[in-house]
């Protein structure tokens, strides 16, 4: 079964037969094919995994996708707009707007409070200082650190630490979330906790695609794209 | 046409084109990035303002050091004046010391403007302690003929003792400039002293009835015994020609009398007499030190430059160190133009704060050693704002190229560990 069965809804991510191709135009040896043909759709509300071994192309993708770097062929939209064609100034707009990522090194501000951090979720999008202070602060009830606020990083479990940057991601609910191996630092019992995070965002609403190469994690979210040399092979979507 | 050939029609591609927000970062939120980042590393960022604030500091009271003792010359000017002229006896045409008629102080005197005149003539004598001294060792000191007038024309101050009357310039008296009495070994003590003071001039004794301060206008006067002019006509077989004549103006006809004064000393023979104006020579003092304030300036401008080089390698390293910080900011929607400005306004509040700390050392240095030196203390402001000034565009230049560079990192490689 594939994720064709949520077309209906408003779709949030529309590859189609993305490609990119690294060393175009040097030497034959020196071309890579990152990305061979990706075509995917992601519905709003989705929590979806993108999983695959190292050089599967799976970062490559999330890439394009966060329009942190662009396809040397096919088109892709995010939220509806076509992304395929920016300049560098609008994909930073973009990303601005309508993408909020999660790292597996967490990229917090050390010498920034948890909610510091979290209002530079929306340090480029125009709203003002005090504006993005009040959403962090939600943002940070959202995912269970209200207690938290000015706590450094330094004085936060890793778990807690990867909980402000998802808050971060959600802080100006962007149509889409991409988090990269999410859980990659943290040891079981936060992995779980970060997990049951993920999936409770998702309740509300929020649309979100997992990157990762562990398919024992994959398996725990709705809906599991597989991939292999740079194509999809698989798009799973388990039964609810 | 095919509607669906996905063209490279930008316009219809672009978010404002569609109505949607741009990325953006408010004034305030740039000025606080650019704190923050130095803040987040006060060493450094203390290392490498270090430079640019001695740079400053050099600049600030070089210009500063100058001014005030330039204030100091002109305030001395104003108080010895500047209208003080002399008419000396140059070399005559055949060779050989000229002489000036013996009216021609009367003459000055009846130049309309010139307020008061006073003569000098050289006196071919010596003068010893006693009797006893070999005549070859004469210590260098002149004997000159002076007339009365000459304390109050050229403003000489009695140190102690006091100056010719015309009840003392019968006898054989005389007044000593503070290097002549120095070398004689006459002190103040010897002066009050109820015993006459008395020295072997021209092979008679003269009383010493006075000593002068050093002047700074005429300071040919210090290293010379005064002699009266009638009593050197009477024991040193005087001529009567002065071979130096003084006068004082008022200061708007300096010049009107600098151009008759020559001619009205010695109409025969103007051209062998030179006209000089004393106060020349101090102002020109003031003159020389520009030159060596130039030399300085030019010091504190490479102080400044390597201040700057260090400025560029702080923030090189910072761009290096940073990459995650460039990947994460572009991820939350940083454009290339906000990292760029992220790190030139780093390099610029770095530069601006050394030269913050350099204006006031400066300011500091130049009032210690103004202070020090009793000179008045003049620091323009124009310097303290060129100093400044000059601190943004050092880094403006020292930020552009590693900005550029942390600007231009793809966000994807900027990610990348």
């Amino acid at each position: 079964m594939t994720g064709t069965n949520l077309d209906h809804r408003h779709l949030v991510l529309e590859a189609d037969d993305l490609t990119r191709v690294f060393g175009e135009g040097g030497t034959e040896a020196g071309r890579v094919v990152a990305l061979d043909g990706v075509s995917l759709t992601i519905a709003a509300g989705e929590l979806a995994a993108l999983v695959g071994p190292s050089g599967s192309g799976k970062s490559t993708l999330m890439h394009v996708f966060g329009c942190l770097d662009t396809p040397t062929g096919g088109t892709l939209k995010i939220n509806g707009i076509g992304v395929s064609l920016l300049d560098d100034n609008a994909l930073s707009a973009v990303r601005a707007h309508q993408i909020g990522f999660v790292f597996q090194q967490f990229f917090l501000n050390q010498t920034q409070t948890a909610i510091e951090n979290v209002a530079d979720g929306l340090l480029y999008t125009g709203i003002p200082r005090a504006e993005r202070t009040r959403r962090a602060s939600d943002a940070l009830q959202r995912v269970g650190l209200g207690d938290r606020l000015t706590h450094r990083p330094s004085e936060l479990s890793g778990g807690q630490r990867q909980r402000v940057a998802i808050a971060r991601a959600v802080v100006g609910n962007p149509p889409l979330i991409l988090a990269d191996e999410p859980t990659g630092n943290l040891d079981s019992q936060a992995s779980a906790d970060i997990v049951a995070l993920l999936h409770a965002l998702n309740y509300e609403g929020t649309t979100i695609v997992v990157v990762t190469h562990d398919l024992k994690l994959a398996a725990l979210f709705p809906r599991q794209i597989q991939m292999r040399d740079g194509s999809i092979v698989a798009d799973v979507v388990a039964q609810p | 046409m095919n509607q669906l050939s996905p063209g490279p029609n930008h316009s219809s591609n672009h978010p404002q084109a569609l109505n949607l927000p741009r990325a953006q970062l408010a004034p305030g939120d740039a000025t606080r990035i650019a704190i923050e980042g130095i803040r987040a590393r006060p060493l450094r960022a203390a290392l490498a303002g270090l430079g640019i604030a001695l740079g400053v500091t050099a600049l600030v009271a070089v210009v500063g050091l100058s001014e005030s003792s330039k204030a100091q010359i002109n305030q001395e000017l104003d108080a010895l004046g500047t209208n003080l002229l002399t008419a000396t006896a140059g070399n005559s045409f055949g060779g050989g010391q000229a002489q000036l008629p013996q009216d021609a102080v009367a003459m000055v005197e009846r130049i309309g403007p010139v307020q008061q005149a006073a003569g000098v003539g050289n006196i071919n004598a010596s003068i010893y302690r006693n009797d006893k001294v070999d005549p070859i060792k004469s210590g260098g000191i002149g004997v000159n003929a002076a007339t009365r007038s000459l304390k109050d024309t050229v403003g000489l101050v009695i140190a102690d003792g006091q100056w010719l009357s015309a009840i003392t310039e019968q006898f054989p008296t005389t007044v000593l400039g503070s290097t002549a009495a120095d070398r004689l070994g006459i002190t103040a003590e010897l002066i009050r002293s109820t015993n006459p003071t008395q020295v072997w001039l021209g092979n008679h004794w003269f009383t010493v009835i006075g000593l002068l301060e050093p002047s700074d206008l005429t300071p040919e006067l210090d290293s010379s015994a005064l002699v009266s002019w009638p009593a050197a006509e009477k024991y040193l077989s005087f001529d009567g020609h002065p071979t130096t004549i003084y006068e004082t103006s008022s200061d708007t006809s300096v010049d009107a009398v600098r151009n008759v004064l020559a001619a009205t000393v010695s109409p025969s023979a103007p051209d062998e007499v030179q006209v000089s104006r004393p106060s020349d020579a101090l102002a020109a003092k003031a003159a020389t030190d520009a030159a060596f304030t130039g030399l300085l300036l030019g010091l504190g401008a490479i102080a400044l430059l390597v201040g700057g080089l260090g400025v560029a390698n702080t923030m090189v390293v910072s761009v290096l160190e940073r990459r995650q910080e460039i990947g994460l900011r572009r991820a939350l929607g940083a454009t290339r133009r906000h990292i760029r400005n992220q790190f030139l306004g780093e390099a610029v509040t770095l530069s601006v704060l050394g030269g913050i700390a350099g204006a006031v050392l400066g300011i500091l240095v130049t009032a210690i050693i103004a202070t020090f030196n009793g000179w008045p203390i003049s620091l323009p402001i124009w310097a303290i704002s060129a100093g400044l000034g000059v601190t943004v565009l050092v880094g403006i230049v020292a930020g552009i190229f590693p900005a550029s560079r942390g600007a231009k990192l793809p966000p994807t490689a900027a990610l990348s560990i």
